[in-house]
């Protein structure tokens, strides 16, 4: 079957289904997943020849992941019921008692609910398995926002799943249209 | 990571709970979770929800790649480049056995016909358009109405783009192609999730009778050929013989239907 043999696999192709996985996990929307995976592949072969760290291939695709949604999110956030850039925005309100169990749904609800920046932080962490520095080089933020990041993320979590509303009824609602972005 | 000696913040409780910590941190986190009931509950708490997260994510790394994202990997640089053409290269061999195989269909139903063979033609424009990956097909199977509408409209017949997943083919659209000096075909592109690639060559204006299958089987590609109403139609793609006759059967059961 000589002449319709493929050429050898991009190092790149390797990591194809851990990036899918992430993005699903930032999206939900299995098809706009792909498409942001599409995205971030296109950039990363762009810049292929300029990578500097040889060795840390995973955390550089992620980089690249993580700041093609961030564009896209911040595109969206134009739009009225987009999600909002605000890292302690409060998500949907949601009656009491809605996240007893530790079930798949409620753990996805959840996660909808967490500031984007919190969600992917604990896609990169708890199931990438990527180191907090290489997280931090993922975001682009300094290792000390990591962390604090990491600790908000998991405490509002906890509450999520421990019954308690995710909103902050003390905290004002923005108007549609007139979301701050950072 | 290393902290004060009596200092045990949120950072080293992370570090515990994602196995990220020195030997030393974690046995310094443990004898201070024996004593501290509030950490101890957070622990707890963030390591289900990472067990949590991982159960909720697993890996499938046996999930087929869509097409269009292998497709983004096009060997941009020079030695990528160079073994990119060998298939073709290995694809012009390939024709030129077809054709020669096809010499027979030449002669024996157009003598001095303009149109050149088809069994060489379709073998042709398989072998160029399998071997593209950002241009394999004109329009794809995304706009497969507009595909089959359009083709259909150029060659002056309803077409079908035959349903092949059964068989595990997807179709990856389609293109026009010129056929002699004057007529014109059709090809629908195909695709399973192992990457081997069928097409389907469908031309205009085929002299000589309805005939029935047709096939020609060199070097691990096998084409079928047939002619119905004036219309010659040729399967090509790299399955053996015995594999691609029930795909061939289904293209022409749906084809006539």
């Amino acid at each position: 079957m000589l002449p319709f043999r493929r050429p050898a696999p991009h190092a790149i192709e390797a990591e194809i289904p851990r990036l899918r996985r992430h993005a699903r996990g930032l999206l939900r929307d299995a098809a706009a997943a792909d498409d942001l995976v599409q995205d971030c592949l296109t950039k990363a072969l762009a810049a292929w020849n300029q990578r500097r760290d040889d060795g840390a291939l995973r955390p550089w695709l992620f980089a690249i992941l993580h700041n093609t949604w961030r564009n896209r999110l911040r595109r969206e956030a134009i739009r009225p019921d987009a999600a909002m850039l605000d890292e302690d925005h409060p998500g949907p309100a949601v009656s009491g008692g809605q996240w007893e169990k530790l079930e798949l749904q409620d753990l996805q609800n959840a996660l909808d609910m967490l500031a984007p920046e919190h969600r992917s932080l604990l896609l990169l962490i708890g199931v990438e398995g990527l180191s907090y520095e290489e997280a931090a080089r993922a975001q682009g933020v300094p290792l000390g926002t990591v962390m604090s990041r990491l600790t908000r993320a998991r405490e509002r979590l906890r509450i999520l799943m421990a019954g308690e509303s995710g909103a902050d009824p003390n905290r004002p609602r923005l108007r549609p249209g007139l979301k701050r972005v950072k | 990571m290393s902290q004060p000696e009596s200092i045990i913040d949120d950072a080293l409780l992370h570090g515990y709970v994602d196995g990220q910590l020195t030997a030393a941190d974690r046995a310094r986190v443990e004898a201070h979770l024996l004593q501290d009931a509030e950490a101890s509950r957070k622990v707890e708490a963030w390591a289900a929800q990472a067990d949590a997260l991982r159960a909720a994510f697993p890996l499938d790394e046996a999930e087929p790649v869509p097409a269009a994202m292998r497709a983004v990997f096009a060997r941009p640089s020079l030695l990528d480049h160079a073994r990119s053409i060998a298939p073709r290269l290995a694809a012009l061999l390939l024709v030129a056995i077809l054709g020669g195989g096809a010499g027979w269909w030449g002669h024996a139903r157009f003598g001095g016909n303009p149109l050149p063979p088809l069994p060489r033609e379709a073998a042709r424009a398989h072998a160029i358009y399998t071997a593209e990956v950002l241009h394999a097909v004109e329009v794809p199977a995304s706009e497969e109405k507009h595909l089959v509408a359009w083709l259909s409209k150029r060659l002056g017949t309803q077409l079908k783009a035959p349903y092949l997943g059964n068989a595990g083919f997807n179709l990856v659209g389609g293109r026009l192609l010129p056929a002699g000096r004057k007529d014109l075909a059709a090809q629908f592109m195909y695709e399973n999730p192992r990457g081997e690639r069928l097409t389907l060559y469908i031309r205009d204006g085929e002299p000589g009778e309805d005939s029935s299958f047709r096939v020609t089987e060199e070097n691990g590609a096998t084409g079928f050929y047939w002619v119905d109403n004036g219309y010659g139609y040729a399967l090509v793609g790299p399955l053996r013989r015995d594999a691609m006759l029930p795909i061939a059967r289904e293209v022409y059961a749906q084809l006539i239907n």
